[in-house]
């Protein structure tokens, strides 16, 4: 009797060892795919009951929303939980995922995957909108909906799908466990930028009903109740896109749902507040970049603040997250910056610092930087600080050193080429200018470029290893 | 459905085991469910051809019957019996009925249906009067795909045995069945991935490359169809049934007999007591004796193949087999001369060596597409054979890249290191006296080894088994 009781109480151990194993495995192979598995992973490390406003639906309601915005007019909490082309049935199943963490005091739901007609999405997009969610029967039930029978083993035990990944494991597929809180800084959005190439937006002012699928149409109320079941207010919306023609039919059909259930419509391609300008369209037709998201994520912030009663985080230890989430957004966008006005311009509308170097020759395009402040910057070689419109010159020691913002800094010149160093590393460039930003508020250097002298060559971002990654 | 598919594995094999264990004290009832899961098994595969199964059990069982009342009608009864595999292995290519699709196993069990009748008619096993343990004996489904061939005096009254499994039995059944997925995913298939375009485009590649394709697979064939074989055992194991062995570390041979008798031991087990020694064996004489060999090598390719490259494989064992003979005092002779120590470790490191090269040399045409090709691609190792290839990358840059030769290097040292444990007489059994973490490691190594290393998933269509195609 005791060896049998031993040997079940080993099986059991050895089962529980094993999957314990499993879910290590498919958490380190599992594919960190932005567009689906990355966002939901993240999700789970989100202090229980933080998020207020809760994005939902497709890649709009990520790349097309720069939520930092609610975060930076009114310290409102957010997260942007999406897929690619998710359809409503995993939007569905998403939110059932995040209401057992969360108690949104509003969910925006995206609804441009409800334009879908297959009755499944590609097979890429099967696996990326239901590898990301932890066993569970909303896990079991999201793959029953999302694909033909025959993928269902694939898509649940997940290893057939990406085991051979263990060829090309890198840093960033060994920080998604269970007990992981490294990424909650981050709140599942992606910043991109670029700028497409003749954009003619077509008119939104069609009146004409076009039907959804009967899939979408049955999801999509599902997700109607489901907030009204859990008392949570829900809000429709569509982010600006491109061909806006094509899309109106549905919207106006989705609209006549909304009328019905009493669930306010939001469509940006009809508020004329949003004002997208062609160069606030990313690389393809659908997505915006991070200056057009930022004009809806400034007009969302509005929005959610004017009509929903949502608490000011701002200062609260338990949001810190949200804080360092805006801080890297800000740093993160002047890096996907690329030329000096664009520069000029950011920092300016974030009342940043810059430190300034010149040597040699210039070609005149760190002229912009004139802008920040009330007279023209000096010619000369030399350093300066920008700081509140106003420059000062940096007078250096005799070794080449200065002290900014507790920052010790070394420069030095010689035969056309000159180094900058703000902590131990310095960096070689030829005759040029040297910017490096420095955010007062959070005291952080968070940017620098390069504007060589020769004006075919385009600015460059360097690495400082005080700037944050 | 597939042994390594997750239907067979979590629906199919799950609920079999449930349903046949809770008839443990009625050993009639669990046959019965053996029986049908054998048959549901077999009719994942087509359901036509449930069928020719059917006819074949039922010709030779009746058939079984009134041969050991009038010996006459053994022929008649062996020919209706083998006539389905005539049909289908030779209807493909003597008919040019190209559309026919040989149904699953039939090679296989139709050897068994027809020894039966052979032993029934020489006396040396009774009738069997029990249809459905007949019927199991010829579909057993972990055995019926292909093979291991049974012999209906060893298994039958397996059949008829009350069953019992230890949880020894479980455990080991499990980790012989994980070895066998081992063998079969992460080695033989993703040597697949490799040498088919090799052996396809032959022309096109350096000849250390084709060289390379040569070697590998004979692992391949060795990995591919052991690892089956430890699967299926592995299953049976869990049915209560203990199958013989089919392997026993081939590639140590020391001879080309030697391969045979360590090299798909029941099919060679089934041609020498139902060919070769029908014909004589070697009771009539040298010459007789070497004729005798040449045929059951001739048999033995076309049951393999109707292909002449099949034919050309066998004849080139069964001309290994009768030189060896032939020589074999010269070269005792010999080495005494030259003072060579066979007794020598190094000496038999070699001739392992030689008998793996001329065996590969044969694969060659067993694999290839035709004769010429063979030939071909023998030729074309010797054609601008660069070693470069094995320095600079280029072997990396064709079907497998860098860390999937290695995964295939490692596997194959640990392969090695489990034929060495083997040969010296060790059993997965033997795992289980390791203390508790070793036995624990040990299986998680190897069940992550297939889950992470194996080759499959949607990417991939390496299910099939070589030996399930003859």
């Amino acid at each position: 009797m005791r060896t049998k009781t031993g040997r079940i109480v080993k099986l059991i151990g050895f089962l529980a060892l094993a999957f314990f194993l499993w879910l290590m495995v498919r958490d380190t192979l599992v594919m960190k795919r932005d567009d689906g598995i990355t966002s939901m992973k993240i999700y789970y490390e989100q202090p229980a009951d933080s998020v207020d406003v809760l994005f939902a639906g497709s890649s709009h309601s990520s790349y097309n929303i720069a939520a930092e915005e609610l975060w930076n007019g009114y310290g409102i909490s957010f997260y942007q939980l999406w897929g690619s082309s998710q359809p409503m049935w995993n939007t569905y199943h998403f939110l059932i995922e995040a209401f057992k963490t969360q108690q949104p005091k509003v969910v925006m739901l995206d609804v441009y995957g409800a334009l879908m007609e297959d009755e499944y999405s590609d097979e890429a997009r099967q696996a990326t909108n239901t590898l990301g969610l932890k066993l569970s029967r909303n896990m079991l039930e999201n793959i029953m909906v999302s694909a033909p029978k025959e993928r269902w083993g694939e898509l649940f035990l997940g290893l057939p799908i990406y085991h051979d990944r263990f060829s090309e494991l890198a840093k960033d597929d060994f920080i998604y466990y269970p007990w992981s809180k490294d990424s909650v800084d981050e709140k599942g959005s992606f910043a991109i930028y670029g700028t497409h190439d003749n954009v003619k937006f077509t008119p939104a002012d069609s009146e004409e009903r076009l039907p959804l699928s009967a899939k979408q149409e049955t999801w999509l109320r599902k997700i109607i109740a489901l907030c009204g079941e859990r008392n949570i207010p829900l809000v429709l919306m569509v982010t600006p896109t491109v061909d806006r023609a094509a899309e109106q039919g549905y919207y106006n059909t989705i609209s006549d749902i909304c009328v019905e259930t009493g669930t306010p419509f939001l469509n940006m391609n009809r508020v004329s507040d949003v004002k997208i300008l062609p160069s606030d369209i990313s690389y393809d037709d659908s997505h915006l970049n991070m200056t057009g998201a930022r004009k809806t994520g400034a007009y969302l912030a509005e929005y959610l603040h004017a009509h929903y009663e949502l608490p000011d985080h701002r200062g609260e230890e338990q949001y810190s997250s949200w804080e360092s989430y805006a801080q890297k957004r800000a740093a993160g966008y002047l890096r996907l910056l690329e030329t000096p006005r664009e520069m000029a311009e950011e920092i300016r509308l974030q009342n940043y610092s810059v430190l300034l170097v010149r040597y040699g020759n210039t070609t005149g395009r760190e002229h912009a930087f004139n802008d920040l402040v009330n007279q023209d910057l000096p010619k000369n070689e030399g350093c300066w600080l920008i700081e509140d419109h106003a420059v000062s010159e940096i007078s250096l020691s005799p070794e080449g050193t200065a002290n900014v913002y507790d920052t010790d800094i070394s420069i030095s010149f010689s035969d056309r080429s000159f180094a900058i160093s703000l902590t131990v590393d310095p960096v070689w460039k030829d005759e040029g200018v040297i910017a490096a930003v420095y955010d007062r508020t959070h005291r952080q250097w968070i940017d620098a470029v390069y504007i060589p002298a020769d004006e075919a060559e385009p600015m460059e971002h360097l690495e400082f290893r005080s700037r944050p990654d | 459905m597939s042994y390594t598919g997750a239907p067979f594995l979590l629906v199919f094999l799950p609920i079999l085991l449930v349903v046949y264990w809770l008839f443990y004290r009625r050993p009639v009832v669990q046959n019965a469910v053996l029986l049908a899961g054998s048959f549901v098994f077999y009719a994942s595969f087509s359901k036509r051809y449930v069928l020719v199964l059917l006819a074949g059990i039922l010709i030779s069982w009746f058939g079984g019957k009134l041969v050991a009342k009038n010996r006459r009608v053994l022929i008649p009864f062996v020919i209706a019996n083998l006539f389905p595999l005539l049909f289908f292995k030779y209807g493909k290519t003597m008919l040019g009925m190209w559309y026919l699709l040989m149904p699953v196993g039939l090679s296989f069990y139709s050897l068994q249906s027809t020894s039966y009748l052979f032993d029934v008619a020489n006396g040396k096993t009774q009738p069997e009067n029990n249809l459905i343990d007949y019927a199991l004996y010829v579909s057993f489904f972990p055995t019926i795909v292909s093979g291991p061939i049974q012999k209906n005096y060893q298994f039958l009254p397996d059949v008829k045995a009350r069953k019992s499994i230890t949880y020894n039995d479980a455990v080991s059944g499990c980790l012989i069945f994980l070895y066998g997925a081992f063998l079969k995913m992460v080695i033989a298939d993703r040597i697949a991935l490799f040498t088919s375009p090799i052996f396809e485009y032959y022309s096109g590649y350096e000849g250390a490359v084709v060289l390379t394709a040569a070697i590998l697979y004979s692992i391949e064939i060795y990995c591919d169809f052991f690892g089956y074989t430890c699967m299926v055992s592995g299953i049976a194991r869990l049915f209560g049934y203990r199958l013989r062995d089919n392997f026993r570390q081939p590639y140590f041979a020391v001879s080309i007999s030697d391969f045979w008798k360590r090299w798909h031991m029941s099919l060679t087990s089934w041609l020498t007591e139902y060919v070769y020694f029908p014909l004589g064996g070697n009771r009539k004489g040298t010459l007789r004796k070497y004729i005798n060999i040449l045929i059951i090598f001739i048999v033995s390719a076309l049951w393999h193949g109707t292909g002449p490259q099949f034919a050309v494989w066998g004849l080139l064992h069964g001309f290994y087999r009768i030189i060896e003979e032939l020589t074999a005092s010269f070269r005792t002779r010999l080495w005494k001369k030259l003072g060579v120590d066979t007794s020598k470790g190094g000496w038999t490191l070699l001739r392992r060596i030689w008998i793996f090269a001329l065996v590969t040399v044969a694969w060659v045409f067993f694999r290839a597409k035709d004769v010429p090709s063979a030939a071909g691609f023998l030729a074309q190792m010797f054609h601008s054979f660069n070693v470069h290839v094995f320095f600079d990358g280029t072997l990396f840059q064709l079907t497998l890249d860098e860390i999937h030769f290695r995964v295939v290097i490692l596997a194959v040292i640990v392969m090695g290191v489990v034929s060495h444990f083997r040969e010296h007489g060790k059993r997965a059994e033997d795992v289980l006296e390791e203390a508790l973490p070793v036995r624990w490691a040990l299986i998680l190594i190897l069940l992550f080894a297939v889950l992470i290393a194996g080759v499959y998933g949607p990417s991939y269509n390496a299910a099939n088994f070589i030996y399930a195609n003859f």
